[in-house]
């Protein structure tokens, strides 16, 4: 077995909740080591994170041009050879964009960038380059939402008519009416987030899901978002018509004020054979619609399963596994793309996933401010 | 060259956000931690199983290191597993005695702070009581021991040495079931009349055939014990409803099944329990409850509420009030306990698992361990000990007598 891939990361220090899901699902194959990075822009507070987790301060930087600078001069085999992007939004773009052209495989966390512009540039950066380049859409790694990519793939629910994805959270609801509060969120600035907050924060997983599960590409939308009040930039709320084609249509209903809802993801399926329903927060259950008999209940683990959802499953039926496995599943994909293994379609989003999310919110915030207008995306 | 303002504006409102936004801090390091703590693994090489749960859960709250091991019976198979996980071929032993004299002859600075015990339970009393001897603090798989002799000789050991032991009954390190211990011991339900427990499995109703069906070892009373689902999954149940309810029990009745051609230890088993208060249990476990995966279950009813909690969907915790609607509770969800809270690592909505369970019980563990290592003080440790150990044994010991005569009345606590 080849040595340790060495993982560097930039953001994840202090309390961020997204340092602790990319660390530990970086550690659940055994098949990275984190080497350093650049966890906050603060010095003594960037050191002591590490000392805190554990790794040595001599590849700890305190700027990402530092970090790649001073890792071009160490010989490949000691250099780091994918980094990690858990900054706010606005800071993926420029550190994607040198990483990629300094040579550094990338795994970039969602939205990819602020802008569809940048998502431009960066795919063309990119193509003139051979690194690997993942997007973080975590919960493409769940072993039943890859079974369900299967099935529908397989043809088990036949030619799909009818497409319904709801993601609703509520933490925003005590947010949004405190003035002060709302002017000094970072999700809603949209100098630090974007044009978006809630299509480009969860928004953009109910669409890259969609496209994922039933490998159809939407081809128009039109939305209505709630703002809520006047001083707010970004939206907190939305309803999106999906159009497919004349016959396909769907439903992306996605909140951040459905107060009380925690992470609310859920994704319905129906084909002219049947239906496939599935849950983030009860995430190891498939539900199986049929008109020839009772509902079904798919679970991990099982030979009834696909390889490719055995492939994303470590532990026995009825040991569940979360979402820390989920992001664990999309880490040891790009794994087997560094090692050049053998990998499943769909194991880790590329490039392409992160371009089209952009383009998506992008036309999205078009349609509304149109008037509620239908948009091609 | 520095960020720009902005930037370290924005980490800082990114920090002011987070605790408006309520999400729970990353615990996984307290004050208290000065380093990593040094582990040695018994068992768990290659193609191990449980091994690998062992190395997954302890190393995933960056807390712990897996340095040395003896992970096989060969010295050749032990450090064959070390070259896979990356380890000092120095430090990959052909036994746990190797392991405990070499370990021990190195600096403080260098040596290992504890093993793991991760082999069959017939190789857990020897290395346990090795490593106590020698100054090693222990984590061990369950069951303890083989025998409630062994089990009561660690335990006096512990006493003696001071040492930390910590026994890895998984599922009570669930958050759901630390917030339902919590609402018992606040006495939000009230005093206890009755709980109902379950562990049912259906792997082995596929292979009745005992030889075909289970590792050798398992059929063995010599290398497995006296009891088979009883040590496998009975215990844990045993753990789980003593954990909830902080309450002993006193008495079981128990009707076990060999159900299969030739089996000689139970695969199945219905058990009737008391507690300590007076309420009434009851226990059911099998492995050959045809379909069913890893089915561990508890219900508790007391006089002004009641809990469910089911392991296949461990991240709720379903109570019932009088003249309340049933309420859901879920991690770092709405109305929980700030110390159930903590344990969450992401916010709410986001779902752990088996793993994260699993390493609840070696984060206490280690928070533990850091602090008497630093001569501090934690008050009440959350994780089950050598007492747990010894309670286990006496449970299976208790169920096969009462098995052996006809459903007999039997106190775990006289074996």
């Amino acid at each position: 077995m080849s040595k340790k891939i060495r993982l560097g990361i930039l953001g994840g220090g202090g309390d961020s909740l997204i340092g602790v899901l990319h660390r530990i699902a970086s550690s659940m194959y055994d098949s990275y080591q984190l080497v350093g990075g650049v966890f906050n822009p603060i010095p003594e507070e960037n050191t002591g994170f590490a000392e805190k987790i554990g790794i040595p301060t001599n590849r700890v930087y305190n700027d990402f041009d530092t970090m790649i600078e001073e890792e071009l001069k160490l010989p490949e085999d000691q250099r780091m050879q994918v980094v990690s992007v858990l900054t706010p939004n606005f800071l993926h773009f420029p550190m994607a964009k040198k990483l990629i052209e300094s040579g550094f495989n990338v795994i970039c966390e969602k939205p990819m960038t602020t802008s569809f512009e940048e998502a431009q540039i960066l795919k063309e950066t990119l193509d003139k380059s051979d690194v690997l380049f993942a997007v973080t859409y975590t919960y493409t790694g769940y072993p039943m939402v890859r079974q369900m990519k299967e099935m529908i793939a397989s043809g088990v629910i036949g030619k799909i008519q009818k497409v319904d994805v709801q993601y609703y959270q509520g933490w925003i609801n005590p947010i949004i009416h405190d003035a002060e509060k709302r002017a000094n969120t970072w999700r809603l600035d949209p100098e630090k987030g974007g044009i978006s907050c809630c299509i480009g924060d969860i928004g953009t997983h109910g669409y890259d899901m969609i496209e994922y599960l039933t490998g159809l590409e939407v081809e128009s939308i039109l939305s209505d978002l709630n703002y809520m009040y006047s001083d707010n930039k970004m939206d907190i709320d939305g309803t999106v018509l999906l159009r497919f084609s004349e016959h396909v249509k769907g439903l992306l209903r996605t909140s951040q004020i459905a107060t009380g809802e925690e992470n609310n993801f859920t994704v319905s399926i129906y084909g002219e054979k049947g239906g496939l329903k599935w849950e983030q927060e009860n995430p190891n259950y498939l539900y199986h619609l049929t008109e020839d008999g009772p509902l079904k209940v798919l679970k991990p683990g099982h030979g009834y399963n696909s390889e490719f959802s055995l492939d994303g499953t470590k532990l026995p039926p009825g040991h569940p596994e979360g979402i820390f496995d989920s992001m664990g599943n999309i880490y040891k994909g790009v794994a087997k793309a560094i090692r050049k293994e053998e990998y499943h379609p769909g194991e880790f989003p590329t490039m392409n996933d992160g371009f089209r999310g952009m383009n998506f919110i992008e036309r999205v915030v078009e349609s509304h401010q149109k008037g509620n207008v239908w948009v091609k995306l | 060259m520095q960020y720009s303002q902005p930037y370290m504006i924005c980490l800082i409102v990114n920090q002011i956000f987070f605790k408006y936004f309520n999400i729970v801090k990353y615990k996984t390091l307290s004050s208290t931690i000065m380093r990593k703590l040094r582990m040695g693994m018994v068992g768990g090489g290659l193609g191990s199983f449980m091994g690998g749960v062992h190395r997954k859960a302890s190393a995933l709250d960056g807390m712990i290191e897996l340095v040395a091991g003896a992970f096989s019976s060969t010295v050749e198979k032990s450090k064959a597993t070390g070259r896979e996980l990356y380890l000092d071929e120095n430090r990959c032993y052909g036994s746990f005695e190797e392991m405990l004299l070499k370990e021990k002859e190195l600096p403080l600075g260098e040596r290992i702070d504890f093993i793991t015990i991760v082999t069959p339970n017939h190789l857990h009393f020897e290395p346990a009581k090795m490593a106590l001897e020698n100054g090693f603090h222990v984590v061990c798989d369950k069951p303890m021991t083989l025998t409630v002799d062994q089990a009561k000789v660690l335990q006096d050991l512990v006493k003696e040495t001071g040492l930390l032991f910590a026994l890895t009954h998984n599922y009570s390190g669930n958050a759901m079931v630390k917030q339902a211990r919590q609402m018992v011991v606040n006495g939000d339900i009230g005093d206890i009349i009755k709980v109902q427990a379950q562990y049912l499995q259906g792997w082995m109703a596929d292979e009745l055939d005992e030889q075909a069906s289970i590792k050798p070892w398992r059929a063995d009373p010599k290398k497995s014990g006296i009891g088979g689902s009883l040590a496998d999954i009975g215990t844990h149940a045993e753990q789980l409803v003593r954990y909830v309810t902080d309450m002993d029990i006193t008495e079981i009745a128990s009707d076990l099944g060999r159900i299969g051609e030739g089996r000689t230890l139970d695969n199945d088993g219905n058990l009737l329990f008391r507690m300590e208060n007076g309420a009434k249990g009851i226990l059911t476990i099998s492995q050959v409850a045809l379909g069913e995966e890893n089915d561990l279950a508890i219900r508790v009813y007391g006089t002004k509420g009641s809990i469910k909690w089911e392991q296949e969907n461990s991240t709720r915790l379903v109570v019932q009030f009088k003249g309340e609607p049933e309420k859901t509770f879920t991690p770092d969800g709405y109305g929980i306990y700030g110390n159930v809270r903590e344990v969450s690592r992401i916010p709410k909505g986001h779902p752990e698992g088996y793993l994260e369970a699993f390493a609840n019980i070696y984060k206490s563990f280690a928070t533990h361990l850091s602090a008497v290592l630093q001569n501090k003080e934690v008050e009440n440790p959350d994780y089950p000990t050598v007492n747990d150990g010894v309670k286990g044994v006496q449970f299976i010991y208790a169920a096969v007598d009462s098995d052996k005569n006809n459903a007999a009345w039997k106190k775990p606590s006289e074996f």
